[in-house]
Order: structure tokens, then C-alpha cells, then sequence
């Protein structure tokens, strides 16, 4: 009852915060000073940007010279308006592509195959011939644009490059000439998306993981053939010491492999990027960038004997966190992808990628994409930030996170390492294990209001006061349509290619798959798709050779006996 | 409301149809079921709408919770609820969950399969709902 000489209290007076850690449990200090930071020197520690060990910056001038690559992920259940939404995204300022498959294409599948017939389109775009990047790149220039082709296990990775290449050739462009970049990163997705020995069997998948990088080093010097992708685990609810480490340890089995077929590392380090999240604790991720360029540099240098700087500088891009948004109140998903976003830029990436504000509940609507880019644009032209590099260096809280996430992230490292590495603590069950037990902590803490998530668990409005956003229409009829077309489309191409071609491309692409895991079958793979094979029989076919079953399911059977 | 004013444990089905491998959301609410007394068996991913139902009959449970992610909800959930009754296991409560669309609630509801919620529901409005749901079905 409100007291009639003074009116209405204010709900939250004397509001404190809930939480005086990091959100990875870095004990916050009310005050830091140059106490907390004595004993890294400036020319050891730090570095000018562009130098040594480049925790400032792997550019001298940073965005001054060359803003990041602004981006917003594009992955619409049809080649067809993923296409336009393309062309709409360049016209509102991306300056690099991002086309994500849907669930049949990372798996390596065909949409044609039985089981997988009603997932054709979803969460993605189908990519399994050609004519689909025929299709999806129509009307673009591909010499001038830059694409992150984002399937995340290898098979799907060197799968969607050959047929990007395939189409590019078919236009009468070098390879050379192509820039782009791919995750090409297996090993996460055994514990954050389960496309394990089922569809993604990692000594298959390191091997053409592999391939692909030989094959850029010689042909495609302007692509980015590995983006170890620590994003996705972060999501999962693990915390930035932990992302990092992960990142690094399956960076090492990737290099190692590279070394082991003989390449140099100076040959293939300067093209391999660390694709990271972008969380909500501000201070702490940029920090985390910071920390990430220091000891990528240190270990090139130290562990791997790199010499050319460019091995030394690690490129970096970060993706905000769907994870952090909700479901209710919409429009605050704008508010936290601005911070991430933000965070980023004073990290110091090179590519960025914020989320849209309707990630969590339908695909990403033209509005989303526009807001997304638009936070960008404002954050590059109204803020200033981009004006000197690394602005907080010196900062005594950032420069203190940057240390102690470096020493947990070194110690962590050493514990994977002496798992026998990334790929032991993946089979063992270890890494699923601390995911699950992070996930699960997280959802406690926000249920137990440990932690506050705005509009869930604290300041929640009702349903019909939230401010409502645009989102994508539920094109459900449209879908059903869609699945009928693309799997008829399939069957027309399996029907009216010269099989007699597809045999002999395939085949000539086994003989070489025996050969063992030293051949490279990156060019094989792009003349079975000049030939209109299908993804689904490339793959089968490299499956079998390696001992697995043509198909994952197990229902189909290679088709040219 | 949990399952300790019964004697007898409810028993719920966790499984993911279809492709989805994004389990996590069913990993919460399994663990949720558990820690309220419910007993949970957690069929995990790439599940048949066949093998989800003939798994719910042979392990004699009172529910199947079922989550999905990549909107083939509207293909999945259907198919198991017609299998069920299909089967003369028509008693078994089926919930949805993942991401639903508003307008696709109604029709799932219609069918018999309730719920359906999406990322950011309490915990604990999830576990009353299996509850409930159990509960009303036994007392018909």
C-alpha cells in the first residue's frame, strides 16, 4: 500500500548487483590498479599493435586502414531467396558472405535419401550439387566477394568449397582468385551437435580437414581453409577459459596433422582463423581476444617454430551469442547483440557476425539482417572506437583479465594435453561430460536466480506489453512445397546427368581414395561435381574407402556397383 | 508439485525425432524429471517415431516428452501420436517441446500433444506440467 505522503517506492532501490564475478568466475576486485598488473612488461606482454606478441593487434593500424569484414549469417531453406536475401545483405552493407547448410547438407547427405526427406531446408540451405551453388550464387560476383561457407564438420566443409569451386571453374575463374573461408573443424561437433562417428568419423574427418588446407596453400591462397570454431561449445554454457582451450587444443591436432603430411607451418599458419563467441561480460571478452592473439602467438612461435609474422598474427572472428538471447521481449536482443557486438570491435577482430534479434525463434527475417548490420555500421561511423587500436590496452581491470584468462587457458591446455590431446579428451567422453555438467549449471543458475537474465528470470513483463518485432512469417505450406521440389530436383539430376560420367568422375575419385591418406582428393571431389555427382555419393564414396558404410543410415547403397 | 505425493514413480520417455542433434533442451528437462522424483529414460537423438513408440510400451511409461528444434515438429509429433494409438497405447501422454511456433500450439494441443515449450520456461512450470498431465490421464 502506497504510503499516501510519499507515493510509490521505487521496486529495486538500493538494487546491487546480483554477482561480483566474471561470468567465467573471475573474482571481480571493487578497484585495479598497476599493482595488479606488475610483472608483464610492455615490450614482452603487450607489444605495439601489429608487433609481437600482438595482444594489442595484429594490424599497426587496425581499423584504420580496413574496417572487419561486417557480416550477417545467411541460411534461408531455399537456394533460391537465400540468393536475394544475399543480394539485399551487399546492398545494405556486408562486406562478407555467410551461407549456412541446412541439417542434411552438414551431415553429408542427399535430400533424396529417405530418412532425412523432411529436413531438407531446415535451419539451412540445401547444398548438395553445383547447380545448388549455381543457383545460390546467381548474379554475384564471386571474385568480389569474400564467402564463409559454414558447414561446420570437415565432410560437409571440403564438400561445399569443391562445389564452390566447381562453379566458379564453370564460369571460367581461377580458384586462386576465390576468397572465402571455411570451418572445416570436426572435432566440436561430436559434443555440441552430435554429428559424431555417426555421420563425421574423425579420422576421416582430420584427414580431409587436411586436404583442404593442402589444397588452398597451393591453389587458393586467398582462402581461409580452417576456422577452428570454439562458438559453438561456448554456447553450450561453458566459460571463456574453456573456449579458448578447446580451441587451441583442437588447433594443435589440425596443425600437427598438416605437419605430419608435410607441409610447412609457415605455409598454412597465416590462413587459419579462430572463430570465438561473443558472451555478455563485456571486459571479459575482450579480454579473451586479447589473450587468444598472445598465446597464438607464443605457441606458433615457441611450440610450432614459425617463422613468417604472418604464422605469428592470428585473424579472428567472432559470432555474438544466440545463447545469451530470449525468447521473451525481443527487442533486448538487440540491446545484448549491441554490447557483444561492441565487445568485438575492442577485441579487435577482423570478421564479425552479430546475431538477429528473432535468432531464437524463427529463420532471421530481413529486419533482423538489417539491424545487424546497422549495429555495425553505428559501432564503425558514430562511436569513435575505430578510431586507435586496442583503446583499452593499459586499462589495469583489462590487462589483469587478459593475464589471468592466459594463465587458466595455458593450464587447461596442459590437462587436454596430457589426455593425450583434443581428439583422446573427445573420445573419451570428457569433453561431453564437462559441456553437459556446464549446461546444466548454467540452466540452474538461471532457475535458481543465481544469475539474472533479464525478462526471464527478473523483470519480466507480460506476454502482451512486450514490443513487438518483426519476425519471418511461419512459411509452413511453402516449406512442404519446397521439400517436394528439392528432392524431385534431386532425382531429375540423378536422371538426366550423363551417368556414365558420374560413374567415371567417382570412381576415378575412389581410385584415388585408395591410394591412402596422403592423396589429396580436393580435385577429384570438384570434377565429380562438375560432372553433377551429388554430395551424398562423394562423400559414400570416400566413406567406403575409409571403411565406413556408404551411407550413415545405412539404407543406401552406392549407386554405379 | 512433484511425484513424491504418489507412490508409484511416473515414468517419462525423453527422445529427439528426426535429425536434431541440438539435445540440450531435453538434457534440462530430463534432469529436472529426475531431480523431482519422475523417473526419466532418455532415448537421446535420431530417433523413429517407431522406435520412440515401441520403446515407450516396452518400458511401460506414463509420457513421452518429445523435443525438437528445427521445425519438423509439425511432421514428427503427429506421426508418434498416431503410432501410439495405432498400437492400443493410446494412455501415454505425449508433451512437446523446443521450437514451436505460436500458431502450430493449438494444433499440437488438439491432437494431444501439450506443452510445447519453448527456451527461457521455468523449469519447474515444465515438471508441473508432466505431472499434471499424468495425473489427469490416470483419474480418466
Amino acid at each position: 500500500m502506497a504510503d499516501k505522503t510519499k507515493g510509490i517506492i521505487p521496486k529495486y532501490r538500493g538494487e546491487r548487483p546480483l554477482r561480483l564475478d566474471t561470468a567465467s568466475g573471475f573474482v571481480v576486485k571493487e578497484t585495479y590498479t598497476p599493482d595488479d598488473i606488475r610483472g608483464v612488461s610492455y615490450a614482452q606482454g603487450l607489444g605495439n599493435p601489429g608487433e609481437y606478441p600482438f595482444t594489442r593487434g595484429i594490424h599497426k593500424n587496425m581499423y584504420r586502414d580496413r574496417l572487419w569484414s561486417k557480416r550477417f549469417f545467411t541460411g534461408l531453406p531455399t537456394m533460391q531467396r537465400s540468393n536475394e536475401r544475399f543480394k539485399y545483405l551487399l546492398e545494405r552493407g556486408e562486406t562478407g558472405l555467410i551461407i549456412v547448410p541446412d541439417t542434411p547438407g552438414h551431415m553429408g547427405i542427399d535430400p533424396d535419401h529417405p530418412r532425412v526427406k523432411d529436413h531438407s531446408g531446415c535451419t539451412g540451405t540445401p547444398m548438395y550439387s553445383v547447380e545448388c551453388m549455381e543457383e545460390l550464387f546467381e548474379g554475384i560476383s564471386l571474385e568480389d566477394v569474400a564467402v564463409d561457407l559454414r558447414g561446420d564438420p570437415t565432410f560437409a566443409s571440403i564438400s561445399e568449397v569443391a562445389q564452390y569451386v566447381a562453379c566458379a571453374e564453370k564460369r571460367g575463374l581461377d580458384p586462386g582468385k576465390l576468397r572465402g573461408s571455411t570451418i572445416n573443424d570436426s572435432i566440436h561437433c561430436h559434443f555440441t551437435m552430435h554429428w559424431d562417428h555417426f555421420c563425421n568419423p574423425l579420422d576421416l574427418a582430420i584427414k580431409l580437414c587436411v586436404d583442404l588446407i593442402e589444397y588452398s596453400v597451393k591453389y587458393m591462397s586467398l582462402w581461409h581453409p580452417l576456422c577452428v570454431a570454439g562458438y559453438d561449445v561456448r554456447e553450450l554454457g561453458i566459460n571463456a577459459v574453456q573456449e579458448l582451450a578447446f580451441t587451441f587444443a583442437a588447433a594443435i591436432v589440425y596443425i600437427e596433422a598438416c605437419l605430419k603430411r608435410g607441409l610447412k607451418i609457415d605455409e598454412f599458419a597465416p590462413r587459419i582463423v579462430f572463430a570465438l563467441g561473443g558472451q555478455m561480460d563485456f571486459f571479459e571478452e575482450i579480454a579473451k581476444l586479447r589473450t587468444a592473439r598472445r598465446m597464438w602467438a607464443g605457441i606458433m612461435k615457441e611450440r610450432f617454430g614459425a617463422k613468417d609474422p604472418r604464422s605469428l598474427k592470428l585473424i579472428m572472428s567472432v559470432k555474438t551469442s544466440g545463447g545469451s538471447l530470449t525468447t521473451q521481449q525481443l527487442v533486448n536482443n538487440i540491446t545484448r547483440t549491441t554490447i557483444e557486438s561492441l565487445a568485438a570491435v575492442l577485441g579487435g577482430v577482423q570478421s564479425m557476425e552479430p546475431c538477429g534479434y528473432d535468432e531464437a525463434v524463427a529463420e532471421p527475417s530481413e529486419a533482423a539482417a538489417t539491424v545487424g548490420l546497422n549495429i555495425q555500421h553505428i559501432i564503425a561511423h558514430e562511436t569513435g572506437v575505430v578510431n586507435t587500436a586496442d583503446p583499452l590496452g593499459g586499462s589495469f581491470y583489462v590487462e589483469h583479465l587478459t593475464n589471468e584468462i592466459e594463465k587458466e587457458t595455458y593450464k587447461l591446455l596442459k590437462e587436454i594435453e596430457e589426455m593425450g590431446g583434443m581428439v583422446a579428451a573427445t573420445e573419451s567422453g570428457w569433453c561431453q561430460q564437462l559441456v553437459n555438467n556446464a549446461f546444466l549449471e548454467r540452466q540452474r543458475e538461471i532457475e535458481e536466480k543465481e544469475r539474472i537474465v533479464v525478462g526471464v528470470n527478473e523483470f519480466v513483463i507480460p506476454k502482451e506489453e512486450e514490443i513487438p518485432l518483426p519476425i519471418s512469417p511461419y512459411l509452413k505450406e511453402e516449406q512442404e512445397i519446397f521439400r517436394e521440389e528439392i528432392q524431385s530436383k534431386a532425382r531429375k539430376l540423378r536422371e538426366t546427368r550423363d551417368n556414365k560420367q558420374v560413374r567415371a568422375a567417382l570412381e576415378d575419385l575412389r581410385k584415388k581414395a585408395k591410394k591412402g591418406e596422403d592423396e589429396n582428393l580436393f580435385r577429384p571431389m570438384v570434377q565429380a561435381y562438375k560432372a553433377n555427382a551429388t554430395m551424398g555419393e562423394i562423400l559414400g564414396v570416400v566413406r567406403e574407402e575409409y571403411g565406413y558404410s556408404y551411407d550413415p543410415f545405412g539404407i543406401l547403397n552406392y549407386p554405379f556397383q | 508439485m512433484t511425484n513424491r505425493d504418489n507412490d508409484k514413480k511416473i515414468r517419462v520417455l525423453v527422445a529427439m525425432p528426426g535429425l536434431d542433434g541440438h539435445d540440450w533442451g531435453a538434457l534440462v528437462v530430463s534432469q529436472a524429471l529426475r531431480d523431482a522424483g519422475l523417473e526419466v529414460i532418455y532415448l537421446g537423438i535420431r530417433q523413429m517415431p517407431e522406435t520412440i513408440v515401441d520403446a515407450a510400451i516396452a518400458e511401460d511409461v506414463d509420457a513421452i516428452a518429445l523435443s525438437l528444434k528445427d521445425s519438423s515438429h509439425m511432421i514428427y509429433f503427429p506421426k508418434v501420436v498416431d503410432l501410439l494409438r495405432e498400437k492400443n497405447a493410446g494412455d501415454i501422454c505425449v508433451i512437446g517441446g523446443g521450437i514451436i511456433p505460436d500458431e502450430d500450439k493449438p494444433i499440437l494441443e488438439k491432437i494431444g500433444v501439450t506443452g510445447n515449450f519453448g527456451s527461457g520456461t521455468s523449469l519447474k512450470v515444465i515438471v508441473d506440467h508432466v505431472v499434471k498431465r499424468v495425473r489427469e490421464k490416470k483419474t480418466n
